[in-house]
């Protein structure tokens, strides 16, 4: 009968919801696993001040729907003026906007001089709204050297 | 209250030591603080024509050209980022003018350049970031081949890195709720974290729903939590304010870019005290992500809310005596 699941200072990534099917588990301690997925880190982090936690949380979760996770960032890095923001212009144009009778954008834009930031769901064909890719788009000013 | 405020100029990304650029804006003060986060593809951008000329030259006088330069930097810094957030990151290399290249019948020759150079990048860094070994040679401005080109790379690349990862529903609602909160104009721009908790994202959800909510939302990026515990909404408009620097008035370059240009104390350059710099700060309609309120008093307390923020991340500076400060 498994009571207390120890699993402190590994290289995990994500704690599988299975675990919640030991119905005599009482203690799950996952700290110290830089990796972990943040969503369940921060409740094993927090596992000393509050103690279960983590184990309640999984258990949440786990009586709740999951989904593949769609999110993530796109970050563009590099010198000034090599085409950067024109690029995230050219990305970010809607379909079905105005560009598709249109093939090139124009040339000339503003230099970029603080990050911008832009949510943008990814069109992809025959793909249902909830298995859409969404990226978080970062611009910063293109650096000459860091 | 403070007698006055300074900035806080530049941050190098890769070693963390203090810069002083004067009006550089291509290294904002802000850039480090926005570029680093989970689940992030990165796009390393250089110029692919005439690649291979500017690489022939730096081999003959036994350098490295630019390009190169400016590459291995950034993927450096992002096995840096990867590794002290314990991060995924997947890396693609993107040339960019190939019009330009077309233009003078350098494609073929560029582009081995630029096949060559990705492979040594790749080879190098392999213990660190993982770099596409097919690089992109594309039209930045082009709609049609070479943006569907540049997404179906993207995708691939985020493919690999979520790895099918699966997430309780509620943290891509999450996300997505605060994705359309960032595209609405007229949506709040910060709150406190307990108001935050009660905002329609969270509807349902447990405490500890709410807390995993918040760190996935502040990870990804999509929010910023200040150390005095307040949340920025809206990271674009935080970032532009951030990265209002000393900027020298327009050079010959900037042409269309409409520089700030924050007039501060004569006899000591970075000084200003803070009812000054709220008013300059008004001032700035033109960078459309700063969203002055309409209402003067209300405007000017934005500005007053928007320092102390600042100051939250060391942006800028309060003079800790009553009567100077320093940078």
């Amino acid at each position: 009968m498994l009571t207390y699941l120890h699993l402190a200072s590994n290289h995990f990534t994500e704690l599988r919801l299975a675990l919640c099917r030991f119905l005599h588990l009482l203690y799950l301690n996952a700290e110290f696993n830089a990796r972990l997925t943040i969503h369940q880190k921060v409740h094993a982090d927090a596992e000393p001040r509050y103690p279960g936690a983590l184990l309640r949380y999984l258990k949440d979760c786990a009586a709740g729907e999951t989904q593949p996770l769609r999110n993530f960032r796109l970050m563009l890095l590099g010198e000034p003026k090599v085409g950067k923001s024109a690029l995230v212009e050219c990305l970010m144009q809607v379909p079905g906007g105005w560009f598709w009778s249109a093939t090139r954008l124009k040339h000339s834009r503003a230099r970029t001089q603080f990050p911008i930031i832009l949510p943008y769901t990814i069109e992809r064909t025959g793909a249902a709204a909830a298995g859409r890719l969404h990226a978080l788009i970062t611009d910063p000013p293109g650096t000459r050297s860091c | 209250m403070y007698t006055s405020v300074s900035f806080h100029h530049v941050i190098d990304c890769s070693s963390s030591t203090l810069l002083f650029i004067s009006g550089d804006a291509q290294l904002a003060p802000a850039v480090q603080f926005f570029v680093a986060g989970e689940n992030t593809v990165f796009l390393i951008i250089i110029k692919g024509a005439g690649l291979h000329d500017v690489m022939r030259q730096a081999e003959i006088e036994g350098k490295q050209c630019q390009a190169q330069l400016v590459a291995q930097r950034w993927l450096s810094y992002i096995a840096d980022v990867v590794r002290a957030n314990n991060q995924r990151g997947e890396a693609l290399l993107i040339a960019t003018h190939l019009d330009e290249a077309q233009a003078n019948g350098t494609v073929d020759a560029d582009r081995i350049k630029l096949r060559e150079l990705c492979r040594h990048l790749a080879n190098s860094y392999r213990h660190s970031v993982t770099l596409q070994t097919m690089p992109l040679f594309v039209d930045a401005l082009n709609l049609t081949d070479d943006r569907s080109l540049v997404w179906s790379r993207i995708q691939q690349a985020a493919a690999a890195m979520l790895q099918q990862a699966r997430v309780p529903k509620f943290i891509n609602t999450c996300n997505d709720w605060m994705g359309e909160h960032a595209n609405d104009p007229s949506s709040a721009k910060w709150t406190t974290k307990e108001s935050f908790k009660r905002m329609p994202l969270f509807d349902g959800l447990k405490a500890s729903q709410i807390t995993s909510g918040i760190a996935s939302l502040n990870k990804l990026g999509y929010i910023i939590e200040l150390p005095s515990g307040h949340i920025i909404l809206k990271p674009s408009w935080f970032a532009a304010a951030a990265s209002i620097t000393l900027s020298p008035p327009p050079s010959e370059t900037d042409r269309l870019t409409k520089t700030v240009h924050l007039k501060t104390d004569r006899s000591k350059p970075g000084y200003i005290m803070l009812d000054a710099l709220c008013s300059q700060l008004l001032e700035v309609r033109d960078w459309k992500q700063l969203q002055w309120s309409v209402n003067a008093a209300t405007a000017r307390k934005e500005a007053h809310q928007l320092v102390e923020f600042l100051c939250d991340i060391g942006v800028v500076l309060v003079d800790p005596s009553p009567a100077q400060v320093l940078v």
